[in-house]
């Protein structure tokens, strides 16, 4: 029955990332004009980012999350407070602090996610306005053309991409999706694994902003291995596209090289999603209902449409608020690859599998890009901690004939010296040699230093620190997968996702692949590894024996790229959604993001999210909303 | 309200200030708070830290201090009186009108060697440890944090190299402005993450000489 009091919206779009924010924006604009309710689990984009960056600069731990609400620790002013009980957050979320190290991420009480898995799955997410793009590092690479013919081409018996889903299909959407979000690149850097630019234009194609600048780092490593070969492919050192400006965008300023892109770019010249919920507010179309956690999706008599979402909410200051419900023309569901799998199973009060769940596929196939990282000092000083966090890396592995026998790579190159790689730099260096301790390896002999002794020791140190990271394309299982906590609550009475996460023997040999290649540029580039990996850490898994049958561990990070959760498919009963991000099961819902990548290739995920929402936007409009 | 108070609001508009200083454009009230003259306590203890972290005293104190950083070290120091009384054992120890190589001496006699019989000792190292790490760092890192992980050497301690309030040698930042006025961005060559104030694509270029970061007076 229709409440008159309340209107019947065009769209309703659970999150507000990208994919959300996105949509709602396509839809709103003119001259479609659709009426667009969002529904944001998280708090409020905030109207200028100075507590974000106060609460960034006073955070002991800056990791990804450290400048958003809500605070991970119960007494953010006291360093020894414990990590909040995820049992008593309204929208919790998991934390890179409930990784790091022991068995907390196996801990319920720190851990939001219950991790049931071989291995701990290390990417986290925001529930916050913007979504986890708040946080991103801007990296704006497409797919490759074999990316979507994995089975074609190499033989891999993995689920396909649907028909009508292709490099050359998704081009235009990639074009557009530079151009939505401003991404600074120079298309001749692109030109390798088969990438074609402006086939069919008479100018052929140009990025939206020049390419940002390679670091000092990034001349120095190219010039020394420019065209060495790794798995007899010629490598290179290309900069990276990213939606960072180079010019002007979008009324944003110009990159000023804060090292800050993740968690926070102080000036916002690194694109964010809260660039485009402003936009899409500024139509007058949309309305966002932040702090709204959606708990159910009801369906008609039939089972064929949703009529209705029903929220529960809560207060600022943390309370229970009241519940309510929302109903729309077309829902889309754009909570990321493990909240989005969470609401369809939670909706079990109509079907008892949950909602668009026919096949039985959400949850499964989760998938990131386990992310190899390696770290030591170059022979010279290449002045890190300056620029954007990356501004280049090594592609060339993303693509090749050895995806027949192990997974692909992509190469990240950082301006961050040690910063993550060790768990928090400047500060362990710093301390190891004021204090005598070797948390960073460097100071073996536990030696003290003081005065300009110490002055040049550090800036030795610190001047050519160095860091790789290799992230790895991950092969779809089931078995990898996100279901309902049996036991586990959030602060809301609602069931906690459950993830049950391992790497298959592909996977590890791609990891294998990776640390040879590594190895391998370590070595041209002489530089000093001080890699480690510690036998406690749940992180540090087995590598298949190489050649001479020698079997190494490696220790993984997440990339923080959730992926698969709802895949594509043309086949209803063994994918969730079609090449439209429609839901097989129910004619009016759509489940948006990386949650129906089929498989994840190498590329950050986030562009190909951009390029796939706007085209499921473009379908909606000409169809469930044609007027 | 209070000096201690009136000092802290100074602290917290520092990051404003800092930038309509260099800009030219700081009220004069505003100027004339940073403007005042540190007390013969606070000198001390900015030549002190000279000594301790090799950085020029005119940088760490300059007549008009926007970062305050100077101050607020001192009054975290000197908040409990255990600390206090250590502080002023240290400024026993150091020879002040004294040559640089005397000031050097006496430093390495407080913070080089321990020994566990004489606990005035110990405590006068791990206290100039600390007070050399929160200019550096802008944190604050207990002397008895810093005495038991020292005592223990952790070699094997996991836990204790990670992300996480019990991994890292529990510490907490000073102040945002603190934070950004860390001596280790100088060490670098570099800017505070998160805050910079330098331009377009300087990261292609090399860094100006490290002489002009230790020892270069910031302009008011």
């Amino acid at each position: 029955m229709t409440n008159i009091a309340e209107p019947i919206y065009d769209v309703v779009i659970v999150g507000s990332g990208i994919a959300g924010a996105l949509a709602a924006f396509r839809l709103a604009k003119p001259p479609h004009n659709k009426k667009v309710l969002v529904l944001e689990a998280g708090e409020p984009v905030p109207p200028n980012i100075n507590e974000e960056m106060e609460r960034f600069y006073r955070a002991t731990a800056k990791v990804p999350e450290s400048a958003y609400k809500p605070d991970l620790l119960e007494n953010p002013a006291d360093p020894n407070s414990a990590l909040r009980d995820p049992a008593t957050v309204p929208a919790g979320r998991p934390s890179v602090l409930s990784l790091a190290g022991g068995d907390s991420w196996r801990d319920p009480k720190q851990s939001y996610l219950i991790q049931t898995g071989l291995v701990p799955f290390g990417s986290t997410y925001e529930r916050v306005g913007g979504g986890t793009a708040v946080h991103w590092l801007g990296t704006c690479l497409r797919f490759l053309p074999n990316d979507f013919r994995l089975k074609e081409r190499y033989g891999l018996d993995w689920h396909q991409w649907p028909t009508g889903i292709d490099y050359q299909s998704l081009e235009k959407w990639y074009c557009d999706a530079e151009s939505e979000i401003g991404v600074s690149a120079a298309v001749e850097d692109q030109t390798y694994g088969g990438l074609t630019f402006g086939i069919g234009s008479e100018k052929g194609y140009t990025y939206p902003m020049p390419a940002i600048p390679p670091s000092l780092t990034d001349k120095v490593v190219a010039g020394a291995i420019d065209g060495m070969a790794i798995e007899d492919i010629p490598i290179k050192v290309r900069g990276t596209p990213a939606a960072r400006n180079s010019q002007p965008y979008q009324n944003r300023r110009v990159c000023a090289g804060n090292t800050n892109c993740i968690p926070i770019c102080p000036i916002q010249a690194k694109y964010d999603p809260t660039v485009t919920l402003r936009a899409a507010q500024a139509t007058g179309n949309v309305t966002i209902q932040y702090r709204t956690v959606a708990s159910n999706i009801v369906l008609d008599a039939e089972g064929k449409r949703v009529v209705s979402i029903d929220y529960k909410t809560y207060n600022p200051d943390g309370t229970v608020g009241p519940t309510g419900s929302k109903q729309g023309k077309v829902f889309i569901i754009a909570a990321n690859a493990i909240e989005t799998p969470r609401l369809l199973l939670m909706s079990r009060t109509q079907l008892q599998r949950g909602v668009a769940n026919r096949s039985g596929q959400v949850g499964q196939n989760l998938m990131d890009h386990p992310f190899y990282v390696i770290w030591g000092l170059l022979p010279q000083p290449t002045y890190p901690y300056r620029g954007p966090l990356s501004t280049s890396g090594i592609e060339d592995l993303r693509d090749g004939e050895f995806r027949h026998d192990h997974a692909a790579f992509r190469v990240e190159m950082g301006n961050d010296g040690w910063n993550f790689a060790i768990g928090g730099d400047p500060n362990i260096t710093t301390v190891d040699f004021v204090d005598g301790l070797d948390n960073s390896s460097l100071n073996p002999t536990g030696k003290t230093f003081f005065g300009s002794d110490l002055v040049g020791h550090l800036r030795d140190i610190f001047t050519r620190q160095f860091r790789l990271g290799f992230l790895v394309e991950q092969q779809p299982e089931e078995k990898n997968r996100v279901t309902l906590s049996a036991c586990f609550k959030d602060g809301l009475g609602l069931p906690r996702p459950e993830v049950s996460y391992s790497l298959s023997e592909y996977t590890l040999k791609g990891l294998a692949a990776a640390k040879r290649a590594g190895d391998a540029i370590f070595a041209r580039l002489r530089v000093q590894d001080y890699t480690k990996n510690e036998e406690s850490d749940p992180f540090v898994v087995e590598l298949p024996p190489n050649a001479s049958g020698k079997s190494e561990r490696i220790r993984y990070m997440g990339a923080g790229h959730i992926i698969g959760t709802h895949r594509m498919g043309n086949d209803p009963t063994k994918s969730v959604v079609n090449a439209n991000q429609r839901t097989h099961d129910h004619e009016n819902l759509y489940l948006i993001g990386s949650g129906s990548f089929p498989t994840s290739a190498t590329a950050n995920p986030t562009l190909t999210i951009a390029a796939l929402t706007l085209r499921t936007a473009d379908w909606i409009l000409n169809n469930d909303l044609k007027t | 309200m209070t000096d201690l108070k009136r000092r802290k609001v100074i602290a917290g508009v520092t990051g404003a200030a800092v930038g309509a200083a260099m800009s030219g454009s700081l009220p004069l009230s505003m100027l004339a708070q940073i403007t005042e003259a540190p007390s013969d306590q606070e000198t001390k203890f900015a030549k002190l830290s000279a000594a301790l972290t090799g950085f020029n005293f005119n940088l760490l104190l300059p007549g008009v201090d926007t970062s305050q950083l100077n101050h607020e070290i001192f009054m975290k120091v000197t908040e409990k009186p255990e600390r206090t009384s250590t502080l002023q054992e240290m400024f026993q120890i150091f020879p002040d009108p004294g040559t640089p190589v005397q000031q050097q001496t006496a430093v390495a006699s407080i913070v080089s060697t321990w020994d566990r019989k004489d606990p005035k000792q110990v405590a006068r190292c791990f206290l100039g440890r600390s007070i050399i790490l929160a200019w550096y760092l802008g944190a604050w890192y207990d002397p008895k944090d810093l005495e038991t992980k020292t005592y223990h050497k952790p070699e094997a301690d996991y836990a204790y190299r990670r992300y996480s309030k019990s991994v890292l040698i529990p510490h907490s930042v000073l102040s945002p402005s603190a934070y950004t006025s860390g001596l280790i961005w100088r060490v670098m060559q570099a800017h505070p993450m998160g805050y910079s104030n330098l331009q377009f694509g300087y990261w292609g270029e090399n860094p100006p000489d490290l002489k002009l970061f230790t020892d270069q007076i910031p302009v008011p």
